[in-house]
């Protein structure tokens, strides 16, 4: 907003066919994403990945919102296993900084200091910091590499119009104008969705009493700063500030500001007063980018509408606390980009949408819980709010489950997906385990040969994961249920167990059986986007085909007929 | 485990004591600290819902 520091790549613009060769023609395309953010490039290379032609629409000219400011910067472990699957964790990883400490204050003293202990079977550590442009960059680098997928930028969308079977899109460009028509509409354009406003569709909506002042400063501090969370500072009011390591050196300050004059709370003088003072008196810092929120929650209900999908921002705004906007922007865009996949191929119809639908506005509901808890907890309004939070942080001094209690952003973990069609409750005995709906686990395995985690073994389609010493199924595995993939894996203790035709995964330090609760047998089957579908104690592959088929069935019934909900 | 009677009349005489002795302001905060005490001590989040239901005015 005031000063940009960073050094952002440009992208041109390119001229489209539409506007190759004199006339302006009109194409119809499978495919058509509007916002090249995380979920519309997330959903871009997964859509890639799986030879679905995608156009991608953006009306920037950089990653990063708008070009200017430097937004989102934490992503939990599930999102980087996406971003695993999708070819950029290594990247991510080597550029941002890993943290697993906290500190929270009171004014200035020091009321919890929290180590999270890292599960050492993972691939990726828990949490990540990293400028949300930088993983766009990566993103968009990724999708470069995809002959599938068309990236428009410095595009801007001006219109929809739905129609029976399609939808017309209007997108102005340095060139001029032009129109393109396309199957399916993913609107990824971010909290002020233009495509929201085509369609005159009315989130709801609440502004809290809430506003942030935030500045990305490149300070040497001689080691990382991890996590600082202040409440109560004097100089703010009594209001809350955050400190937070980036990469290229960088330190996110969030501060809480009052309403009454914002733009002051922004200019380069105050940012600068601010900074000094968190960074305890010192000068020698640079500001690189400022900026300044409004917290509030939103939520489209439902996510589909005719042709038209939301995902992201354009679908759902939460409080920041919590790290959860991008994160959910991403996992919104892995479960959607299997199902369109299947429908845009023909296996599967508008049922399998409105799983998307449903899953991921419970997933919205869920982080704006969670969301909203913390920011009672942070900037409490009523005085029941303020009465036991005030509570908490004074018995926080002497009592460790009070220091629990302090809740200035619970981490966000992935969705559990309730019983739905395309999550089917247990019928055999298991008392432990990764329930159906829950997210894979991933740890240590080697399979012919070599290191790897179990998810390396992941392509991408429904995987069968058999937990197993011994192998000799009547049937030899099925590939294809319903006309989706379906991938064979076991899992097992034994190191010489070999087979002919399926991979072989060896639990190596036994991580797999036990949070799988395999010890006695069992078959989980995994979805396209890795949340368990279901799971049975007998090792076959005719329970592993009946649970795909079985969840694809009742995905087939849709909700509403298709006719009714184009328009 | 219930509190014996002898215990609970123990527990009365010490909370009046207490809430006496606080200035008005302090009272709710005072509450608000045991509660959260007690409730560490309970545990059980069943239990202490129906205990808030069972404290709870009842609705008109
Ligand atoms: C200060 C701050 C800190 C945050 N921290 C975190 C964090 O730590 N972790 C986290 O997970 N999230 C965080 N978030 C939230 C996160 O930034 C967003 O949730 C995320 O950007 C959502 O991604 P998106 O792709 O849905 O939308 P966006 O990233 O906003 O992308 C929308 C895209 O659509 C384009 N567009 C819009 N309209 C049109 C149009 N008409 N035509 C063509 N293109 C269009 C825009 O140019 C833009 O590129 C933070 C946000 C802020 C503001």
């Amino acid at each position: 907003m005031t000063e940009v520091g960073y050094d952002l790549r440009e992208y041109s613009f390119k001229t489209p066919p539409e506007l190759s060769g004199g006339a302006t023609r009109t194409f119809r395309y499978r495919c058509v994403i509007v916002g090249a953010g995380l979920a519309g490039l997330a959903l871009a290379a997964d859509l890639g990945q799986r030879g679905v032609e995608v156009v991608v629409i953006d009306r920037d000219a950089t990653s990063g919102a708008e070009g200017v400011l430097s937004r989102g910067v934490g992503y939990a472990a599930r999102t980087i296993e996406i971003f695993d699957r999708l070819g950029v964790a290594d990247k991510i990883a080597a550029k941002a900084v890993t943290w697993n400490e906290g500190r929270i204050f009171d004014d200035r003293e020091l009321l919890n200091h929290y180590v999270i202990q890292p599960d050492q079977k993972q691939k990726w550590p828990a949490f990540l910091n990293l400028q949300q442009f930088h993983v766009e960059q990566y993103l968009y680098e990724r999708v470069e590499e995809l002959d599938q997928v068309d990236v428009r930028w410095q595009s801007t969308v001006v219109g929809l119009d739905q129609r029976e079977d399609s939808v017309e899109l209007s997108v102005e460009t340095p060139e001029g104008p032009y129109s393109l028509e396309a199957d399916w509409v993913v609107a990824c354009d971010g909290a002020h969705s233009s495509v929201a406003k085509f369609l005159a569709l009315e989130p709801s909506l609440t502004y809290l009493n809430d506003y942030w002042a935030y500045a990305d400063v490149r300070v040497d501090l001689g080691e990382l700063l991890q996590r600082r969370f202040w409440l109560n500072l004097p100089e703010l009011n009594g209001g809350a500030a955050i400190a937070h390591q980036m990469a290229d050196g960088c330190i996110r300050y969030d501060w809480q500001i009052a309403h009454v004059d914002p733009d002051e709370e922004i200019a380069e003088e105050r940012v600068r007063e601010r900074v000094t003072t968190l960074l305890e008196g010192r000068t020698d810092y640079e500001i690189v980018s400022i900026g300044r929120v409004r917290m509030k929650r939103k939520v489209l209900s439902p996510f589909l509408h005719g042709r038209v999908i939301f995902v992201g921002d354009a679908a759902h705004e939460l409080p920041a606390f919590g790290a959860r906007g991008g994160n959910s922007a991403v996992q919104d865009a892995e479960n959607l980009a299997w199902k369109l996949t299947a429908v845009l191929a023909g296996d599967a119809g508008y049922g399998l949408l409105d799983t998307y639908a449903d899953e991921r506005l419970a997933a919205a509901l869920e982080n704006s819980r969670c969301a909203l808890q913390s920011e009672s907890f942070i900037n409490p309004q009523s005085k029941g709010e303020r009465l036991f939070r005030d509570a908490v942080l004074r018995l926080a001094r002497e009592q460790e489950f009070a220091r629990r209690l302090i809740n200035t952003g619970r981490p966000s973990v992935p969705i559990v997906y309730a019983d739905g069609p395309l999550v089917l409750a247990d019928r055999d005995d298991f008392d432990a385990g990764v329930q159906p709906g829950a997210a894979a686990y991933n740890a240590p395995v080697t399979t012919a040969g070599r290191d790897a985690h179990l998810l390396d073994l992941w392509k991408g389609n429904f995987t069968a994961l058999y937990f197993t010493e011994t192998w000799d199924p009547s049937d030899p595995p099925t590939d294809e249920v319903r006309g989706f993939d379906l991938d064979h894996v076991i899992v097992t203790r034994d190191p010489q167990l070999s087979v002919t035709g399926v991979e072989v995964a060896v639990d190596t330090t036994g991580a797999l059986f036990d949070r799988y609760g395999a010890d006695a047998g069992a078959c989980y089957v995994l979805r396209p986007d890795m949340h368990i579908a279901g799971r049975v104690r007998e090792v076959s592959p005719v329970g592993a085909v009946a649970i795909v088929d079985q969840i694809l069935a009742r995905a087939e019934q849709p909700k509403k007929k298709e006719e009714e909900l184009c328009r | 485990m219930p509190l014996t009677t002898d215990d609970g009349d123990r527990l009365m005489a010490r909370l009046i004591e207490t809430w006496d002795g606080l200035p008005p302001e302090e009272g709710e905060a005072f509450l608000a600290r045991l509660v959260l005490l007690l409730a560490n001590e309970v545990g059980d989040l069943g239990g202490l819902l129906a205990a808030v239901t069972a404290a709870s005015p009842p609705r008109p």
